[in-house]
Parts: C-alpha cells; structure tokens; sequence
C-alpha cells in the first residue's frame, strides 16, 4: 500500500515549481489531491499529472489572500472529499523587491499579504476539517530567519510564517496534528528567477544557469535545487508517524541560517 | 541478501554504550556499515561490540574520554588502520544537564559539563576531519537547550550552544569536499538523560516507566525510544549529495 493512500492533501499554490511538485509526489504516494492557483491552465496540467498516478485532483482558482475565495474553494473540497488530512500552505512570492525607503507601499503589503495571511486564512478555514493526526506544512524560507538585502516585504512575510508555524503547533498538539515548516533554499522556480508575469523559465535551465555558481545573493556552497527535490522532502514530513516533530523546521538550505 | 542503505560504509559513533548511541550503532549496522564505537565504560560499550561483531559487523571499539585529546586521536589512529576512511560520524557523546543555579554551581563541574558538550565534539571532529571521504556527512547532537534558555541548566545549554554554532561553522569549511553537516536535536528520549527520570539509573527502567509518554512539565513532549531517534538520524544522514548543511533537524514537539 502506499504511505498516502486514503489521504486528502491540499496544496495551495500547486500549479507550478514547488507547489506543483509536491502536489505530483503526495499523488504518487497514493493521496487524493485539491490543488489550488491562480493560474487555469497550470492548474489543468498539475490534474493531468496527478490524475496519471491514479489519484483524485479537484482544482480552483485561487487568490489566498481573498477569504471569500478561500472558503468558497474550502467548500468545494469538503464536498468532494469531505475533509483535508495534509495542509501544504506552499502559495508565496516576493513582489516588492527593493530598499524599503523606495519601496511600494501596496506591493509590499501585498507580499505579506499573500505570504502570511494567505497562510492563515487558509489554515484558519480547513482547520476544523483536519481530522485528529493531520498534517500542516508551512512552506517558509531561511529569508524569513535572516535579513537578505532590499527584500524587506519577503523577510518579514516568511518571519511571519515561522511564528504562526510556532504558534499553531503550540495549538495544535492536543489533537494530534502537527505543524512544521519547510525551507527549500533556492529553487528552480519562476519565482526564484524572478520571471515577469506570463514568462516561465524552464526549471532545466535555471538550474544550468546557476550550475557552477548559485546566484549572487547566496554564498558559493548554496545549490539551486530541483523543485523535486523540495516534493519529496514534503513527502517525508508528510508521513512522518503520529508523535513526530511539530513546531520544527526542516531545511535544504546549505547555509546556516 | 537485499541491498542495505550503508553496505560497504564506515560509521563513527561517540557514546555507543548506551541510549541513543547505542541504537544508532545498532541500527546502522543493521544497514550494512561497518562500525567504529567509543565510550568511556567498558562495561555497557563492551557488550554492544561483542553483540555487532556477533551480527557480522566488522567493528572498532575503544574506551575513550572524549575531552582528552591523546585518547581521542588514538581512537582516530584505530579505526584508520582498520577502515580506509570515514563515510559518517555521529557526534553523539554528551554530559547531562548540571541541575543547579549558577549561582550555586561547582565550578570545575561546570566547566566539564561545557567541555564534553562542545570540546569533545570538537575534538572528536578535529581527529577524523582528515579521514572523511569526500561526500561524508557529520550529525552533531543538539538539544533544545542549546537554543533557549532553561534555568538550573546553563552548563549543559551553553555547551549545545557552542555545538551548535560548530555544527555550522564545519558546514562552511568542509562544504567543498561535498561534507554535509547538520545538527540533530532528539527532543526528550527514554535514556538516562531524560530530564524527569534523573532519579533513575537504568534504562530499561526508565523505559518501563516514561517510555512514550508525555512530559511532566510540557505536555507536548513524550520519551521517544532511542530508535526513533536513531531512525531519524539515518535518515539524515542518508540524504543525497548536495542536500542540507549547517542545518537543523529535530524530533521535538514544542518550538525550538
């Protein structure tokens, strides 16, 4: 049997990069999958992926930081599954790039906007949907632990995340469920390649780009990773026995945070 | 027989008398490497190596006091001129937690709880640095108290601090020789060092009693077994080339 079978994981912001990959290897693990984005038609593909491996896809479009569209796509999922057993609170980006004297007020309340309070929403509405023993990962970043420069909106987002990760495993435990956080570390994602809207870089040729020498931003013995390589490191959090680590975090960065 | 995870690799665990260490030796045996044990009692070390040797493993062991350099680089000398090289060392030898005020503390006890929590693994790591393959990997034992301050603790959490902080900076060096370092914290685990059964000596006692269940003092918390958390720690140090270092892992329940 596989380790996820008769398991309802939702992944939000799963049509691309990491999302996207961590959506593929819970379907592969045998769990029925609700994928959300803003994106139909990368949402389409994601289906078609996890519908290959034999497993459920219900998907919607979107935007995490809209609650009314967050309990509506709550609402079709308890539907369809009637309850969610792993939270992957994966939907982020940074859209305010810059020194804050500079910066956009609107977008940089966006990028926390998206970042943290899309993390909560979400978790806020499923949470009495999540059976006793479930699962919710917070997909954080070692920029939320360590100020980086000119990326104010995103460090403070992510250092937002690590807390509420914190404060809902504190929460949580009594009913079994727990609550940790994921750092990737650079990942060969849109994101991370800061591609304008609409523009996708493919994943290969990110990573033979940054091949030899990650990015400037990050010391010699970071590695610009495979958004695979994130799914399944989720994968092994997600399976972790019942009384397993909660309000941790589990990191694939290579530089001490 | 099946493929093992560790076939063919040589491991190296500090403290693998008892507990965590001794579950980890066995565990990793289990997985097919050959085995390198230290301990300072002959008593509970002695059996462990004859019951791996007994399975097959081809084993080193030696009693050493990991604060004194000469017995350490003697240990390193050993299992080089029995084993070409290094693939995985456990840095899991620890000194449990002084239980009295600062205030109040014996200062040469002090010190030593401090010094086999960070100089023992330092020495340790100094001794078997230039043995490690390339694409080897070292797990340092933390513990929550390296990361917050607990009272009545202060020598045992300022040592794992300092651990901490090496765990890192041996990341940063050994990076390019494809060397992964990360810190490990096991969280509260049914041995001799569970910090609500001081009163007792015997493992499988303290088994008996807490094993499993939560702790008096943070409900979140259980006794894991020591196989859990040697499980854990194969895990980690298992991970593919190019996967985390200077990182943290660990099996607690309540923030760090």
């Amino acid at each position: 049997m596989s380790e996820l079978s008769g398991q309802v994981a939702l992944v939000t912001g799963g049509g691309r990069g990491i999302g996207r990959s961590i959506a593929i290897a819970f379907a592969r693990a045998g769990a029925d999958l609700a994928v959300c984005s803003r994106t139909q038609s990368e949402l389409d593909e994601v289906a078609e992926k996890v519908q290959a491996e034999g497993a459920n896809c219900l998907t919607g479009i979107v935007d995490v930081t809209d609650r009314a569209a967050v309990e509506r796509f709550r609402d079709d999922l308890i539907q369809r599954y009637e309850r969610v057993d792993i939270l992957v609170n994966n939907a982020g980006g940074g859209l305010e790039r810059g020194v804050v004297a500079e910066s956009d007020p609107d977008r940089w309340r966006r990028t926390v906007e998206v970042n943290l309070f899309g993390t909560y929403l979400f978790s806020r509405a499923l949470l009495e949907h999540i059976p006793d023993g479930g699962k919710i990962i917070n997909v954080s970043s070692g920029m939320g632990l360590k100020a980086a420069n000119q990326s104010s909106a995103y460090n403070v987002a992510k250092a937002g995340v690590h807390m509420f990760t914190e404060c809902l495993a504190n929460e949580l435990w009594p009913r079994g469920i727990d609550v940790n956080n994921l750092i990737p570390g650079p990942v060969a994602t849109s994101t991370f390649n800061r591609d304008a809207p609409g523009q996708r870089t493919p994943t290969e040729e990110i990573i033979t780009k940054f091949a030899d020498e990650p990015p400037p931003q990050f010391p010699k013995f970071e590695r610009v990773k495979h958004p695979d390589e994130v799914g399944e490191l989720a994968l092994y959090m997600a399976t972790r026995p019942r009384g397993g680590p909660t309000g941790q975090t589990f990191s694939l960065a290579r530089r001490p945070l | 027989m099946p493929q093992r995870s560790l076939d063919g690799q040589v491991v190296v665990v500090t403290g693998a008398g008892r507990g965590v260490g001794r579950s980890i030796a066995r565990l990793f045996a289990a997985e097919g490497a050959d085995i390198a044990i230290c301990a300072r009692t002959a008593s509970q070390l002695d059996p462990v190596a004859e019951e791996l040797r007994a399975g097959g493993t081809r084993v080193v062991s030696r009693i050493v006091d990991i604060t004194e350099w000469d017995q350490v680089e003697a240990f390193a000398a050993e299992v080089a001129a029995e084993f070409d090289s290094v693939d995985i060392l456990i840095n899991n030898a620890a000194a449990g937690a002084d239980t009295d005020p600062i205030a109040d503390s014996d200062p040469l006890a002090w010190a030593k709880t401090v010094t086999t929590n960070v100089i023992g693994p330092y020495f340790v790591s100094r001794a078997f640095i230039s043995h490690l393959s390339e694409g080897a990997r070292v797990v340092n034992f933390g513990s929550g108290n390296g990361h917050k301050a607990v009272a009545e603790r202060s020598a045992y959490g300022v040592g794992k601090a300092g651990l901490s902080m090496l765990t890192k900076c041996m990341a940063i060096e050994l990076w390019d020789r494809g060397i992964e370092v990360n810190e490990f914290i096991p969280g509260p685990t049914a041995t001799v060092m569970l910090p609500w059964a001081t009163h007792l000596d015997d493992e499988e006692e303290i088994a008996r009693q807490f094993g499993g269940l939560p702790s008096p003092e943070n409900p979140s918390e259980r006794a894991k077994t020591p196989a859990e958390a040697a499980e854990h720690v194969l895990w980690l140090a298992t991970r593919p080339a190019g996967g985390p270092t200077g990182q943290l892992y660990s099996l607690m329940r309540r923030p760090v």
